[in-house]
């Protein structure tokens, strides 16, 4: 039942806007980010060469850190672009150059620097060229320059940034995806619909969370392709993206089962993401506490896959964080039912499903809470009386369904916000409430004979009156 | 046309825009958002390199050197006072440590050593260059001419110096700031929009004297009104209006237009909030496109200015940053008119198809 669900979910998947968005968006906020920040706060000073002869600046150049080079056609296109600021300085090599340099002939330097440029570069860019005309010229310089660095190397911004895409790619996917589903499944009543047949709202919840779970993870090792982040232990990698995908969708779950509508999910989102993204700043900013990232689910294993895809860590360096990535999802499962159809202690998404979703019955339930709707063992309602005007308040045994049709005839009938299933017509009351609006079935001397998806119903074993 | 029907729609609209709570808090929180960021991007941009050194006898070369801007100097008693004041975070990132008769040495022939303290944040650009630096200034101390004569200063300095008074983040941001401003209004329009059509009221409306173009015009109105007010109360906020408001107001209007336009698209086709958002995501990236790349030194590509709301960025940023007039932004303020005149049409065109079909 849950494949058949998933499979019902994946075709119509390309349907929905929020999945096509949540497969594009890792692409654009990775290029957004690689465009912004891997420009934006490292921009090196630019500088145009054009070589009208054949100068062996030209090699030298190209070896220059930090320093963008570029080469353009003409020296008139190396002034258009200095002049528009689209390079900061601008060289012309004369043919020729070389050799009057080698000769003393102090040759004239056509050097341009553009007025947009910052004083640091044009400082820069000058002694550089400077620079490439002295050692072109063969002399040995009379100092050597020893290079001491002090402090550790930091992380360039758009590799510390990484976790943000992962947890971005991951989350939207793992929650919105499950959350949009159900919700979508809920306003639509297709919720209900999907109740009267043998799906337990257990399998609807798992089908839900394994589809969010399956997106989570193929957004989430995209953002790692996209950035060339897999690490030496591709592997370790995988199953650390699949435990945050596991965790994303059970958040989804959860989300889906309590908002109402879309508009409370996303406002829900804007306001509570917070909670799951805070670890990230820590990366980004590795200055601050680290302890307090620990607080968060989400770091168990964002930093894992930042260790393995960064730290060029191994398997069993990030395995502790890994074994607390499984406990801080467990809690959350929606799947927390035994075969018998209790729940377990633990926070649900089941339980936060409106209870006309997660039981039929509103009367004293005995027994257990309820976890799964349809089929053996249900709750049973106990009832007293046998009135026909109002509820029984006791009386026969009725197995509780919930019904998005009116049904009340025969073995079937409903209380306004639930449906039931009689063993013998004569045990449903007559209520006046919700007249029958059957579609399809065929009168019978004991009530109707159901067609269609009521066969299922009927399937099920019936309880021995008392 | 009835003015009074159109009157009608618009304060209907009106009134379902301030109840529709997200995008109400969302208008509101981009308010706040784009304000408090935009004053606590700098203002300034820092073009200089802060620099420790610790020498004898080069005196004149390093005045030298402050005094054409671009460095700023400290001087230190040694290279271990240097060295610990880098290290203890107090000093600058940069130093340079000479030996004591560096420049004698130099003279002499002798091969000298120079320490560049660095720390891990410096880039390799500046490594490089004061090494360089260093390398040029050994060559003139050792009484090595410029092997190439440097031409006139004015000859070399191409465009507008702007050394000094470079254009901060903060102007930059600007234009991002409008825009993610008028996309929410794009948003809420289509909200507005597509919650007419979803639940057939605008059938309604039609059944009454009103006729479609009233409602067309209502909603025309409706989008840029809301756009324009909210445009410009955020640039009231952020301090842009100064000697070109004039130019400011006419290109927060063109732009206005525009997002209606595309707002009045996104309506039409949008069934969902979920389908809205997914259509304004397909406008927002091509469209976005401008504000981000205004962020980057330079001009756009000729396919950026290709696109609708680059003529609304440069703009902004011309009448703002480098206080151009009408006649200094006519490019843009054709282009973006222009693309006004192709989004509103298609937008209309759009949604008026859906209406006579309902």
């Amino acid at each position: 039942m849950i494949h058949k669900i998933l499979l019902k979910d994946l075709s119509l998947g390309p349907r929905s806007p929020i999945l096509l968005w949540a497969l594009v968006l890792p692409i654009v906020l990775t290029l957004l980010i690689r465009m912004v920040f891997g420009s934006l706060f490292t921009s090196e000073p630019r500088l145009g060469i054009v070589d009208l002869g054949n100068s062996a600046i030209v090699a030298a150049a190209g070896q220059l850190d930090g320093i963008q080079v570029t080469f353009p056609e003409t020296p008139e296109e190396l002034r258009q672009q200095v002049e528009a600021g689209n390079l900061d300085a601008g060289l012309v090599l004369e043919a020729g150059f070389d050799d009057l340099v080698r000769s003393g002939a102090q040759p004239e330097l056509s050097f341009w620097v553009g007025g947009e440029s910052l004083a640091s570069d044009r400082i820069i860019l000058g002694v550089t060229a400077m620079d490439l005309v002295r050692a072109m010229s063969g002399v040995g310089s009379p100092v050597d320059v020893s290079v001491v660095a002090i402090g550790d190397e930091g992380l360039e911004l758009t590799v510390r940034m990484l976790p943000m895409l992962v947890i971005m790619a991951v989350a939207i996917a793992g929650v919105m995806v499950p959350a949009a589903s159900l919700i979508e499944e809920k306003t639509r009543r297709t919720l209900s619909a999907v109740l009267v047949t043998p799906a337990r709202l257990r399998d609807v919840l798992v089908a839900k969370g394994l589809l969010g779970a399956i997106l989570a993870v193929l957004t989430g090792v995209m953002t790692l392709l996209l950035n060339s982040a897999f690490g030496n232990a591709p592997l370790a990698t995988l199953l650390a993206v699949t435990l945050g995908a596991i965790m994303m969708a059970e958040i989804g779950l959860i989300l889906g089962s309590w908002a109402p509508d879309t508009n409370t999910m996303f406002a829900a989102w804007k306001g509570g993401a917070i909670l799951l993204l805070f670890p990230v700043l820590f990366t980004i900013w590795p200055s601050l506490p680290q302890w307090i990232a620990k607080l968060g689910p989400t770091y168990y294993f964002l930093q894992p896959i930042f260790d393995l895809s960064i730290n060029g860590a191994t398997f069993a360096d990030v395995a502790p964080q890994l074994v607390i990535a499984p406990p801080s999802a467990l809690p959350l499962s929606p799947s927390f039912c035994d075969s018998e159809g209790r729940s377990k202690p633990g926070w649900s998404a089941e339980r936060s499903l409106p209870s006309r979703h997660r039981s039929a019955s509103r009367g004293s339930v005995r027994g257990t809470a309820s976890c799964a709707v349809i089929g053996p063992p249900c709750p049973v309602l106990q009832t007293k009386s046998r009135s026909r005007r109002r509820l029984p308040r006791c009386g026969p045994k009725l197995r509780p369904y919930i019904s998005t049709t009116h049904w009340r005839h025969g073995h079937l009938w409903e209380t306004g916000r639930d449906a039931y299933e009689a063993e013998d017509a004569r045990d449903v009351p007559n209520t006046t409430r919700d007249r029958p609006s059957i579609r399809s079935g065929t009168r019978k001397a004991s009530g109707w004979k159901l067609t269609g998806p009521s066969a299922t119903w009927r399937a099920a074993p019936a309880i021995p009156r008392r | 046309m009835n003015p009074t029907a159109i009157g009608a729609i618009v304060a209907k609209d009106v009134k379902a825009f301030v109840r529709d709570r997200f995008y109400f808090f969302m208008t509101i929180l981009g308010l706040v958002f784009y304000v408090g960021a935009f004053w606590l991007l700098p203002s300034t941009v820092d073009e200089t390199i802060e620099m420790g050194v610790a020498q004898t006898g080069l005196d004149a070369y390093f005045d030298g050197l402050a005094t054409e801007g671009g460095l700023t100097i400290t001087p230190y008693p040694s290279a271990d006072a240097l060295e610990t004041a880098i290290r203890s975070g107090e000093g600058p990132a940069v130093g340079l440590a000479f030996p004591p008769n560096f420049a004698a040495d130099i003279a002499a022939g002798k091969q000298t050593t120079v320490s560049l303290f660095v720390t891990a944040e410096v880039p390799a650009e500046v490594r490089g260059g004061l090494s360089s630096m260093v390398r040029e200034m050994a060559y003139l101390a050792a009484g090595s001419p410029p092997l190439v004569t440097l031409p006139n200063e004015k000859e070399v300095l191409l465009g507008v110096d702007r050394a000094g008074d470079q254009v901060s983040l903060q102007e930059t941001m600007r234009p991002l700031f409008v825009f993610f401003m008028l996309l929410v209004e794009m948003m809420a329009l289509a909200t507005l929009v597509a919650t007419e059509i979803q639940q057939r009221t605008v059938s309604a409306i039609l059944v009454t004297p009103t006729t479609v173009t009233d409602f067309l015009i209502a909603k025309a109105i409706l989008g840029t009104v809301l756009a324009f007010s909210q445009a410009v109360l955020l640039m009231l906020l952020i301090g842009s209006f100064g000697t070109n408001s004039a130019v400011l107001l006419v290109t927060l209007l063109l732009g206005a237009i525009l997002m209606t336009g595309f707002g009045l698209w996104a309506g039409s086709a949008g069934r969902d909030f979920l389908s809205i958002i997914f259509w304004s995501m397909l406008f927002l990236i091509p469209l976005a496109i401008p504000s981000i790349a205004v962020l980057f030194p330079g001009t756009a590509a000729t396919w950026i200015q290709a696109l609708p709301s680059w003529g609304l960025v440069e703009a902004i940023v011309g009448a703002t940053a480098y206080g151009d007039g009408f006649a200094e932004l006519a490019e843009p303020l054709v282009s973006l008119a222009g693309w006004c005149v192709v989004a509103f049409a298609a937008g209309l065109v759009v949604l008026k198809r859906r209406v006579v079909r309902l």
